[in-house]
């Protein structure tokens, strides 16, 4: 009985999440295209729906519509699979986002290896799409965000391991229970947060680091092939990691599901649920509406410049803060 | 505002424009160091062509002209990139719109219009129906193709049954 | 059809020559791509050999290089262009720009045209700076016909003129940002530009191409919506202007991605005859309104400015510092406005005395001059444009070796071409 109550609650919890991974994108997108807008002092979409609510819902339709074609000589599996593969990466790490208490949808002991193995998956997948588009522009688009992405996981990984050194556990509800007794990472791990929000930018190929899609350079990289939804899946595949990298970063350094001083942490029962819910999207709103204000403001960073950035400055400082940090806790007992 | 003498003008033959525009360059006080433009002018059939250079120097208050005499039958003069890189240019230019040929310019190819196109069109001859028979998608269409056309008349194939 | 006799290329000529000796010495008389000239099906060159040694030194491919198209269809902004690179991986070794898609046969157009109809055929080459395009034609008509302007009307032009510099600088900062990725810049730069192009419509009736200038004058005069949109504008800008720029000049992004990229020294700029912006960020201080002063320039007061890096940051910071600069001459403009007619007396179809005439303007992008030969008639016999454009675009291919793709966007929009002047 409690394994079919069990097997039923993992179901359902994946079944809702699959079905939130959309409206996510949705929301994100939307949230881009009007606050872009207004930083550029325009409208913005305004047309549908009140306020241009729908705009990101429309663009999904249009999706759909187009015509969906293949380049002839390229390789029919690897192409399909290819959007398949990005977007499962996104969507199975959303798995252990702790949105609030009691409504993580697998609560794995190893919750956060889990979640850097599996989003490390994306890459992959745009390897995948470059080589299989037959098109010399799509594989050096490929290949350069294959770098790119291998390059940033390390020093992301490594800010991630200091958080774990302070907070005794890969459970991202456990690390979320020590930052409610010992207060926000981010008082703890200051320049490990700068550290995992340049390389979390920089895995999700956003502007200043999205040479991969550079859309003012040669063309739009290893999805120049693709149209129509296998596209779209590109698409509200980067969308919706931009949404579970800012989840990420609230849960490992901001908190998770717990409210700032002066409101009090956390409740009990379906209320606290719904009291966690509500921080958890507001502070991660917050983190996405920050990134898009730095796509919105900065131009792109070179791809040379870009790599040595990852391997020249954010590994070594990784490195030492990770050092520093395992010292402090030898030392101090903590 | 414009002063009446505000150009100085000096024709040459055009074999000699290499060696004038050297002096005119590096010599000291005359030191017309800026080429501003190299322009080619066609007088008509049965004239002649003329390359027209215009010279600033900041010791000189005028702008300096040198007009060059080509000959139409044989239009060549030498180049001038040795003196500036970018009369590259202008005279890919000015082969490309009135058939002059720069003697030793690296890079003569045409530069507006494409580059298997047959004609010069700024000269004061150029017609342009006669031209698009030589250009490059000439019969491509079958209605520039006269063989292609069906010129039976619609009673002759009313006559034989065959509309 | 007429019996015309058929024109020769010269250089076709040659080319048999060349052919006959190839046969003769046993190879194919043209190359088969794929065999010696293995790059040109690539870029969607038609199956032949090189005509010149430089096209054979850019086309012909080493160990490890690769042809690649920066196509025409640019999602950069600068128009229709061209550019084959030449990279190994990611480098650059050598660029072809190749030219022409926009090219309307201005000139030859222009020898069938009134004086008067000229101002309109020379708007939309450099449509970012028409007011410019239409001095210098000005000017060289009035040299033709021997009238000069009334003080008021070249008042009136050197305003515009400077208005129009104004904009075109603002709109090079956005352009330098999107074709690295900012994607505000450039709005603001529109904003601006939307401000003073409702000054301009005002004072001509159009917004963009303008067909202000005459022969003789400008076509309106100043009125009184020009000046209270000039008066709202001015009163705005010094800020707005320091506002736009500072989400870039001191961008540490922006500043790693063009300081010390593109360096173009100053004899090198000289040789290639860059002008305008470009030439002066390289240290070389010669600017047409001052070197061969026309117009009301004299009158004014304002300084050469120069830069010293030659790179494409300083090439940015002196089109700012020039905008500024604008600024305080439309002050001095203004302040010092003569009243009186905007147009000189003179006939509706012009027949100026045969000569030549040459005149030279100082445009956002560099010297733009016009020389024209007259033979007696209504149309001019000979109508030539130099465009500033066109002759810088011969520094990409010098300047571009060694950098990365991605820098030739960035280089290409300091520069700052404007494809309509370049092809014509």
């Amino acid at each position: 009985m409690d394994l079919l109550l069990a097997v039923g609650r993992f179901l359902l919890a994946t079944t809702l999440l699959l079905l939130l991974t959309i409206p996510t994108a949705f929301v994100v997108i939307q949230m881009e295209l009007k606050v872009i807008a207004q930083m550029q002092l325009r409208y913005g979409p305004n047309r549908i729906g009140p306020w241009g609510m729908f705009q990101s819902t429309i663009h999904g339709f249009k999706f759909l519509a187009k015509e969906d074609h293949m380049p002839d000589q390229a390789d029919r599996a690897t192409f399909t699979l290819a959007p398949w593969m990005v977007y499962m990466a996104a969507a199975m790490s959303m798995l252990v986002i702790p949105f609030a208490p009691g409504a993580i949808a697998a609560d794995f002991n190893i919750g956060i290896v889990y979640f850097f193995a599996v989003i490390g998956l994306s890459v992959v997948g745009l390897l995948v799409a470059g080589w299989a588009s037959y098109n010399k522009y799509s594989l050096l688009g490929g290949l350069r965000s294959a770098a790119q992405m291998v390059s940033y996981e390390i020093p992301l990984t490594l800010s991630v391991v200091g958080v774990v050194v302070l907070g005794g556990t890969l459970n991202f509800r456990e690390l979320i229970g020590w930052q409610q007794a010992h207060g926000w990472m981010v008082l703890w791990q200051p320049i490990g947060l700068g550290i995992f929000y340049i390389a979390s930018l920089a895995e999700i190929n956003r502007t200043p680091f999205d040479m991969v899609e550079a859309d003012s350079e040669l063309v739009a990289g290893p999805f120049t092939e693709y149209s129509g939804m296998r596209f779209g899946f590109f698409f509200f595949a980067e969308y919706v990691a931009l949404f579970i990298m800012s989840g990420i970063m609230v849960a490992l350094f901001f908190g998770g599901w717990l409210a700032p001083w002066p409101f009090p942490a956390q409740l009990d029962g379906f209320g606290g649920t719904l009291y966690g819910l509500l921080w958890f999207f507001l502070k991660s709103y917050l983190c996405v509406f920050l990134a898009v204000w730095l796509r919105a403001t900065l131009p792109r960073v070179r791809v040379d410049q870009l790599m040595g950035m990852a391997w020249k400055v954010l590994l070594p400082l990784a490195i030492v803060n990770l050092l520093v940090t395992a010292a402090a806790v030898l030392v101090f007992k903590l | 505002m414009w002063t009446d003498e505000d150009t100085v003008e000096v024709r040459i033959d055009g074999d000699r424009n290499v060696a004038l525009l050297t002096v005119l360059r590096d010599d000291p006080d005359l030191s017309f160091w800026y080429l501003a433009d190299a322009a080619a002018v066609d007088y008509g059939l049965g004239d002649h062509f003329e390359v027209v250079y215009h010279l600033y120097s900041d010791r000189h208050p005028a702008w300096l002209r040198v007009r060059a005499n080509v000959s139409r039958n044989d239009p060549r003069i030498p180049t001038i990139t040795s003196l500036w890189e970018g009369a590259n240019f202008h005279e890919r230019e000015m082969y490309d719109m009135m058939g002059i040929v720069f003697d030793g310019n690296r890079d003569l190819r045409r530069i507006y219009m494409s580059p298997d196109y047959r004609s010069f069109p700024q000269r004061r001859d150029f017609l342009l129906p006669d031209d698009a028979a030589d250009s490059s998608a000439a019969g491509v269409n079958p209605l520039e193709r006269p063989e292609t056309w069906d010129l039976t008349r619609d009673s002759e194939r009313l006559a034989d049954g065959s509309a | 059809m007429t019996a015309e006799p058929k024109v020769i290329d010269p250089l076709d000529v040659e080319r048999a020559e060349e052919a006959r000796l190839r046969t003769a010495a046993g190879l194919s008389p043209i190359g088969r791509a794929g065999g010696e000239y293995a790059g040109f099906e690539s870029v969607g060159l038609p199956d032949r050999p090189p005509q010149t040694e430089r096209e054979r030194e850019v086309y012909t491919l080493a160990e490890g290089e690769m042809l690649v198209n920066m196509g025409p269809q640019h999602p950069s902004t600068h128009g229709v262009m061209r550019l084959v690179l030449k990279v190994r991986g990611e480098v650059v070794i050598d660029i072809d720009p190749v030219l022409g898609y926009l090219h309307r046969g201005i000139e030859k157009l222009c020898e069938n045209a009134t004086y008067t109809t000229v101002m309109t055929y020379v708007d939309p080459m450099d449509y970012l700076s028409s007011m410019h395009n239409e001095h210098a034609p000005a000017i060289a008509f009035e040299k033709l016909y021997g009238v000069q302007a009334p003080k008021r009307a070249e008042y009136i032009r050197a305003l515009v003129v400077e208005l129009n510099r104004v904009f075109s600088h603002g709109l090079m900062m956005g352009f330098l940002s999107l074709d690295m990725g900012g994607l505000t810049p450039i709005l603001y730069g529109f904003i601006n530009r939307d401000e003073v192009v409702d000054m301009l419509s005002a004072i001509s009736g159009q917004r963009m191409l303008f067909n202000f200038f005459r022969v003789g004058g400008v076509n309106f005069d100043a009125n009184d919506e020009f000046f209270s949109r000039l008066g709202t504008w001015r009163s705005g800008v010094l800020k707005t202007i320091d506002m736009n720029e500072r989400i870039l000049t001191d961008n540490e992004i922006f500043r790693g991605r063009t300081i010390g990229m593109g360096v173009l020294s100053g004899k090198d700029a000289i040789s290639l005859g860059v002008s305008g912006p470009n030439l002066r960020a390289s240290g070389v201080a010669f600017d047409v309104r001052k070197a061969h002063p026309y117009s009301i320039y004299p009158e004014l007061e304002f300084e050469v400015i120069t830069q010293s890096g030659g790179d494409v940051y300083s090439r940015y910071i002196q089109r700012i510092a020039e905008l500024k600069q604008s600024i305080h001459l439309i002050d001095q403009i203004v302040d010092r406005m003569p009243h009186g007619p905007v147009q000189a007396q003179v006939p509706g179809i012009i027949r100026p005395k045969p000569g030549r005439a040459y005149a030279a303007v100082e445009s956002p992008r560099g010297l733009y001059s016009v020389y024209a030969i007259s033979d007696g008639g209504p149309n001019p016999y000979r109508f030539r444009m130099r465009d500033p454009s066109f002759i810088s675009l011969q520094a990409i291919p010098k300047l571009m070796p060694g950098h990365l793709i991605a820098d030739t966007m960035a280089v290409m929009a300091s520069f700052d071409p404007v494809m309509g002047g370049v092809d014509k």
